[in-house]
């Protein structure tokens, strides 16, 4: 027999006993009931048997014995709703102190969170953080201007191998490569073929001469 | 109550059941069977507690007037140590192993342990069944952390089709006390130092 209330058993707040208290009422009030309606019934049988009997008197005695008990059962079913509502109420009103201080709860982290995630700091932060970015960008731009001026005498003359070779094989390279170059190469031929006789004509008359000269040489 | 009567097995009508078997594993048999006949006779009238002539105890404590506790007549009045359509009853000797096997299985436990060894409560559930069967019903009917009568919890309603229901006082008190040592209930006592309340997680 222990009203050990020890560190994880439920603990007993005066609530609780305030609950006890009424919901022992209500267990007392229940058994008054049961009670009353176990005499109610027996009034009623004496009732019959004082009726069997012709004693008409005792009969209507029991009858109001009867009906007495009948009315003090109902106060007492009226007093056992308000009972029980009292207790539910009280009940709920707990459940509800417990939601309420849940919210309380979870109202302060929220503030206390928020207070951590203040404004200031945020823009501290940011501000921070645009620093670094600034600074990482000059950083950036200093390396990148030094490979320039270390580099810039080998870029150029990069540049220049790169051009002398481009200038240098400028059509085996850029035939194969360039279908814009070869729609543009029927148009060569145009132009040589206009020139073509009048260059053909010189040699060919240079052909001819020379078969003539071989000819007379032969006919000579 | 109950409409139908507890339907003995049939090695209850025959009467080398109650005389001690002198063969050792016959006897242990025979003791195992009368245990079991027990435990299921008190569960099917729902006794809680006996005597050492192996008759019902009725207890009128002042919420079994409300319940109308009734037993049979015959089952109050009979033992369930004797047959007495083949008149044969236990002997004393024979009664105290049965006891002490009741005993060794927690299934029984003597209501005044010091002085007086004639009654004793049957525990068809044993105490650590029966708070595990409380705790479950509580965590089903979602009555963690409210405050309970010990009367609400033997007889309200809600509590009408559990075997718990109507389960004697002691018997309660004892299952109580285990909860409290599993940390899962705090007992609540009035003025009068009686326990009348309990808070069960």
């Amino acid at each position: 027999m222990g009203n050990t209330s020890s560190v994880s058993s439920p603990r007993v707040t005066p609530q609780d006993k305030a609950i006890l208290q009424m919901k022992l009422q209500r267990d007392k009030l229940i058994k008054t009931q049961t009670r009353l309606s176990v005499i109610m019934n027996k009034e009623k049988q004496i009732a019959i048997e004082a009726l069997q009997q012709n004693n008409k008197q005792r009969a209507l005695l029991a009858l109001k014995k009867k009906k007495y008990q009948e009315s003090s059962i109902n106060r007492i079913n009226d007093q056992l709703i308000s009972l029980e509502n009292l207790i539910n109420s009280i009940e709920f009103k707990l459940i509800e102190k417990d939601f309420l201080y849940g919210l309380e709860q979870g109202n302060k982290i929220l503030t206390q969170l928020n207070k951590e995630v203040s404004i200031e700091k945020v823009d501290k932060l940011m501000d921070t953080t645009q620093e670094g970015i600034r600074y990482q960008q000059e950083v950036d731009d200093m390396l990148s201007q030094r490979l320039n001026r270390s580099e810039e005498m080998e870029v150029d003359e990069e540049l220049k191998e790169l051009e002398r070779q481009e200038l240098g094989l400028p059509e085996v390279k850029k035939e194969p490569k360039e279908l814009s170059e070869l729609s543009e190469l029927p148009e060569v031929p145009k132009t040589d073929i206009e020139e073509e006789p009048v260059e053909e004509l010189p040699e060919q008359s240079i052909q001819k001469k020379e078969r003539e000269r071989e000819e007379e040489l032969l006919a000579s | 109550m109950n409409e139908k009567e507890f339907k003995f097995p049939s090695i209850y009508e025959f009467p080398p059941f109650f005389t001690k078997q002198p063969n050792l594993s016959t006897y242990n048999s025979q003791l195992s069977i009368w245990c079991k006949l027990i435990l299921e006779y008190c569960k099917f009238y729902k006794i809680w507690q006996l005597n050492i002539e192996g008759k019902v105890i009725s207890i009128n404590d002042e919420s079994d007037e409300t319940i109308g506790l009734s037993l049979p007549t015959k089952i109050k009045e009979n033992s369930i140590f004797e047959n007495k359509s083949i008149n044969r009853r236990l002997k004393p000797d024979f009664i105290k192993d049965i006891i002490s096997e009741l005993q060794r299985q927690q299934h029984l436990e003597f209501i005044d342990n010091t002085t007086n060894q004639q009654q004793f409560y049957i525990f068809w559930y044993t105490v650590e069944e029966w708070s595990s069967l409380i705790l479950q019903w509580i965590e089903n009917t979602g009555q963690q952390g409210t405050v309970l009568t010990l009367f609400e919890l033997r007889n309200s309603p809600l509590s009408s089709n559990q075997e718990f229901h109507n389960m004697d006082h002691g018997v309660l008190i004892k299952v109580l006390n285990k909860l409290v040592e599993k940390k899962r209930a705090t007992i609540m006592k009035d003025e009068q130092n009686q326990i009348v309340g309990v808070k069960i997680i």
